[in-house]
């Protein structure tokens, strides 16, 4: 029971993680367009330019390396893995690692590295301008992500997910992991590269940044594989802030995705309030961020 | 036992007088054999202590746990190292030099293997000297230039400034014992005052922090490391840097008896390497100066998972845990030794083909060479901690077992604050491996003139090197069951079968006291990968893919112009820390040097040595001169003796 238990939640976990999250791009320039008095593409439309993207003929550039070629692949492979691993419809799953929390860190920093190693030895020097710009934002998010997943687990005294999670379900939230949770929401928001941390890609002034040699099945991959990791993170934090409706194998699944969906609205709000900052602009808002992690692992090594 | 040291002494002697190819070849193929045979010796010893007599000096030397494990680690990056070496001076045009090379380079190897096995305090300094010696001659080996001369002092400096308080050390501890053996040392350590027990130990800590490059004693390091030959640093890094963590060890536990202030004061020193080796890193627009700050900053985790067992072992009833987050620093260690030579080995194939190691010029060279790239793009992911390389096995363990410890008193904090600024640590690691690797492999390239064609023989030991990256990081168990007896041997206080029961071949597991069992299966983790991503490439596989040009926004531009100067490559984080980098005073703001601590930490050295120097107008050179002065003293001493007497 247990074993079918753990398939089905890894299962429920992993497919929510792939389909939802184009699914929610697609609310996002919907209430974006809305906002600027537009009507707005179909909500299907991300999925749409996904499968767009699959009969497309690929484009490679002839001084490409094999990384490139292969990066966008082994990226979602590392976010894939880490899905089924993460706990995020019910409290067990299928790859039950100890100590699953650093593991899982490692694996979607892992991913964002690859994806950027992969766009700069395209060779193109726009795509090495995004990929620098990535790693400025990713050494200050990933900081912050850190600082507060190790509150975290102070807090609960574990670094297993799960464990986490039914600790929290016991007792009320802690003013440290509030605002942990809240830390990783706003990391989540920068890593999917949006306004006004589109940074990277960039659009009207690197022409896509990282992004600009992929075409076809690899630029559907690689655009997937952003989402996917955004929503992990969300994921993450939303059952930080929520962990009671894991308890139940059933619930587990659409309160995770009436979860999701709330901070995702708020996103698709909160993105056309900003013009896009420039790189020393946006590195100097994320010391917020830092600053409000470093406030949450005193707080839990206070016990708050 | 004496067999591989007699060898690499007639690898020496032979260098020396044979001069050209043939001596450099002798000694590079003895050295080789010397290292397996150091190998063999690892494999096999059991513990074993014997006495080398030569005349009246009397050596004892020792095999213990320990040591055997520090020998084995050493000769692996010896071995390949001098398989590299064997042709990297002829294709770096420095034959020239051929002799001396081939005399301090067996030195040198010798010299290392002889500290980790020597017991005796005396002959501890004596090779200690041999060591920074040798190698002070191979970093100036390519002397005619300015800049390695300074460098090469200012090592030569530090390396004997560790050395005077080494001296002070052991002079200390065997003056009241009037024994060098270490056993003798350790006796009368335990009888000295708290004090000057303290003292003694903060003199032996910065010795070993000096030589071992970390913070804030570190400035020499990335000047040495720009001006030696890439094989020496590659050994310097992978080797020589350990050279302190093992004497650390030996000495924590065989001599001073394991502290809690002495773990903290380690802990503390790593915190501040690692984090200031790898903002250092970053900035770097020279790929040997990068290297060198990273290897502060490996070296910084080393040091942290070696403070913080000795602090955890201090505490009752964390004595697992201890056992655990030390041979997590050991096991990082190794890695270390594997891709860091590896890495510095790829950027002297860069130099003997491009001749250069500035990163704004160098770009695309995974076309040349393929190979090469492959290997150093394993070593990079490997210091990056990617998982399943092996730099993620180890950083992995230091994190989850810094973080086990319970709540309670001032030591969690100082281990999660620890952690916590290890994985940011981590973090820029794996920014600046990125850097490195894209701005010599991809990109476009600067390079004037065709890139040389560089020998098969130093490709081979880079492969060799990957390939273990990737053994270790996938079976982890392997190493940890090495490691994990040794650590008992010196930390009998937990039991041998807990440690090993943690181990099963193909998974690891860390069972910390206070977190239920269960396990991280690294190989079930790579296969998942490969499987998920196999999935998705096979259910999504792109059909034939057309070649194109590199678009760049419709305009024909020379690609070779496109390439951007290293320098902007974090230039926006680098804006942000400038309080951080301009720590150092006054230098012009591109050149990232360092702050200027020689001007406080060398030049009241170098004034001692002029003020001293002014004894010299004794010197006249007049023989009467000399029996006046010689009758003079022999005067003062009889009046002396009448008086006191």
């Amino acid at each position: 029971m247990t074993f079918v238990e753990q398939i089905l939640s890894s299962a429920a976990g992993a497919a929510l993680a792939v389909f939802l999250p184009p699914l929610y791009d697609g609310v996002h320039r919907k209430i974006r367009a809305r906002v600027h008095c537009r009507r707005g593409p179909p909500v299907l439309q991300t999925w749409y330019d996904i499968l767009k993207l699959m009969i497309k003929e690929d484009v490679v550039p002839k001084r490409a390396s094999p990384l490139f070629l292969t990066a966008p692949y082994i990226s979602l492979g590392y976010l894939v893995v880490a899905a089924v691993m993460m706990p995020m419809v019910y409290l067990t799953t299928v790859l039950n690692f100890t100590f699953d929390l650093v593991l899982l860190l490692y694996l979607l920093s892992s991913a964002s590295v690859l994806l950027v190693l992969g766009g700069m030895c395209s060779g193109n020097v726009f795509s090495f301008e995004g990929g620098r710009r990535e790693l400025m934002l990713a050494i200050m998010t990933e900081a912050a992500v850190i600082v507060s997943l190790i509150s975290i687990a102070v807090k609960c005294g574990t670094l297993r997910i799960s464990e986490i999670y039914s600790k929290l379900s016991s007792g009320f939230p802690s003013a440290s992991t509030i605002i942990a949770a809240v830390i990783l929401i706003m990391c989540a928001y920068i890593e999917g590269f949006r306004l006004p941390f589109e940074l990277p890609e960039a659009e009207p002034e690197i022409a896509g940044g990282t992004t600009i040699e992929y075409s076809g099945r690899r630029l559907a991959m690689f655009k997937l594989s952003i989402l996917v990791k955004q929503f992990l993170l969300v994921a993450l934090a939303v059952n930080v802030l929520e962990p009671w409706a894991m308890l139940n194998p059933i619930l587990g699944t659409p309160f995770l995705v009436v979860k999701t969906f709330v901070i995702y609205l708020i996103f698709a709000l909160s993105e056309p309030l900003f013009g896009r900052y420039r790189i020393e602009e946006a590195l100097k808002a994320l010391i917020l961020p830092y600053s409000l992690s470093a406030l949450s692992l005193t707080l839990a090594i206070l016990g708050v | 036992m004496e067999l591989p040291f007699i060898m690499l002494g007639v690898a020496a002697i032979l260098g020396a007088l044979i001069p050209g190819r043939w001596g450099h070849r002798i000694s590079c193929l003895l050295s080789i054999v010397a290292s397996v045979i150091f190998m063999f010796l690892a494999l096999t010893g059991g513990g074993e202590s014997f006495t080398l007599l030569y005349g009246i000096a009397e050596m004892p030397f020792s095999l213990d746990k320990m040591t055997s494990l520090f020998m084995l680690i050493f000769s692996v990056p010896y071995l390949l190292v001098s398989m590299y070496t064997f042709k990297f001076l002829e294709e770096r045009n420095l034959l020239r030099w051929s002799r001396m090379h081939s005399f301090c380079y067996p030195v040198f190897l010798a010299s290392m293997f002889a500290i980790l096995m020597i017991r005796s305090g005396l002959w501890l300094i004596v090779f200690w000297e041999i060591m920074s010696l040798s190698s002070y001659f191979l970093v100036v080996l390519n002397h005619e230039s300015e800049e390695v001369r300074r460098a090469g002092f200012i090592y030569f400096v530090m390396s004997h400034v560790a050395e005077a308080l080494l001296i002070v050390v052991i002079a200390v501890l065997a003056a009241s014992s009037g024994s060098f053996a270490y056993d003798s040392l350790a006796i009368s350590y335990s009888r000295l005052e708290p004090s000057v027990a303290l003292a003694l130990l903060a003199c032996f800590l910065v010795a070993m922090a000096i030589k071992g490059g970390v913070v804030p004693l570190h400035f020499w390091l990335p000047r040495t490391y720009s001006a030696a030959p890439s094989n020496l640093t590659a050994l310097m890094s992978g080797v020589m840097e350990k050279v302190p963590v093992f004497l650390l060890l030996y000495f924590s536990f065989m001599v001073f008896g394991p502290s809690l202030i002495g773990g903290l004061a380690i802990a503390v020193l790593g915190i501040a390497s690692m984090v200031i080796g790898s903002l250092y890193a970053i900035a770097q627009v020279s790929s040997k100066r990068l290297l060198a700050y990273s290897t502060i900053g490996q070296v910084g985790y080393i040091w942290f998972a070696v403070g913080g067992g000795l602090v955890l072992y201090s505490i009752h009833g964390l004595e697992l845990l201890a056992a655990i987050l030390l041979s997590a620093g050991i096991f990082h260690l190794l890695n270390h030794a594997l891709f860091k030579p590896l890495l510095f080995m790829g950027v002297g194939e860069v130099v003997v083909g491009t001749g250069t190691d500035d990163l704004s010029a160098l770009g695309g060279l995974v076309r040349e060479m393929p190979l090469t790239a492959a290997a150093f793009l394993i070593g990079s992911l490997s210091l990056a901690g990617l998982p399943p390389f092996n730099g993620f096995a180890s950083k992995w363990s230091i994190y989850v077992s810094g973080i086990g410890c319970p709540l309670g008193g001032y030591v969690p904090v100082v281990l999660y604050v620890g952690v916590a600024l290890a994985m940011f640590a981590g973090t820029l690691t794996a920014t600046y491996s990125i850097k490195l690797y894209t701005e010599i492999f991809s990109g476009p390239s600067r390079i004037e003139g065709a890139v040389r064609r560089t020998s098969k023989v130093m490709l081979v030991p880079e492969l060799v090197l990957a390939a273990l990256c990737l053994v270790f990081g996938i079976l982890p168990g392997l190493a940890y069951s090495v490691i994990f007896p040794v650590v008992h041997s010196v930390m009998p206080l937990m039991s041998l079968s807990a440690l090993l029961g943690s181990i099963s071949f193909f998974s690891f597991l860390v069972i910390p006291s206070t977190i239920p069992v269960s396990s991280i299966s690294f190989l079930a983790l790579v296969v998942t990968i490969s499987v998920a991503t196999a999935a998705i490439y096979g259910a999504t596989r792109p059909s034939k893919a057309r070649l194109d040009e590199i678009w760049l926004g419709g305009y024909n531009h020379n690609l070779e112009d496109t390439k951007l100067p290293a320098s902007s490559f974090f230039s926006g984080l680098e804006d942000l820390l400038e309080t951080l980098y301009n720590l150092r005073i006054r230098i012009p703001r591109i050149s990232f040097s360092e702050p200027d601590a020689d001007r406080v930490l060398i030049r009241p050295w170098v004034r001692l040595g002029e003020i001293l120097g002014e004894v010299r107008r004794i010197q006249t050179g007049y023989l009467q001169f000399y029996t006046v002065v010689l009758l003079l003293l022999i005067i003062l001493a009889l009046l002396m003796g009448v008086i006191f007497t």
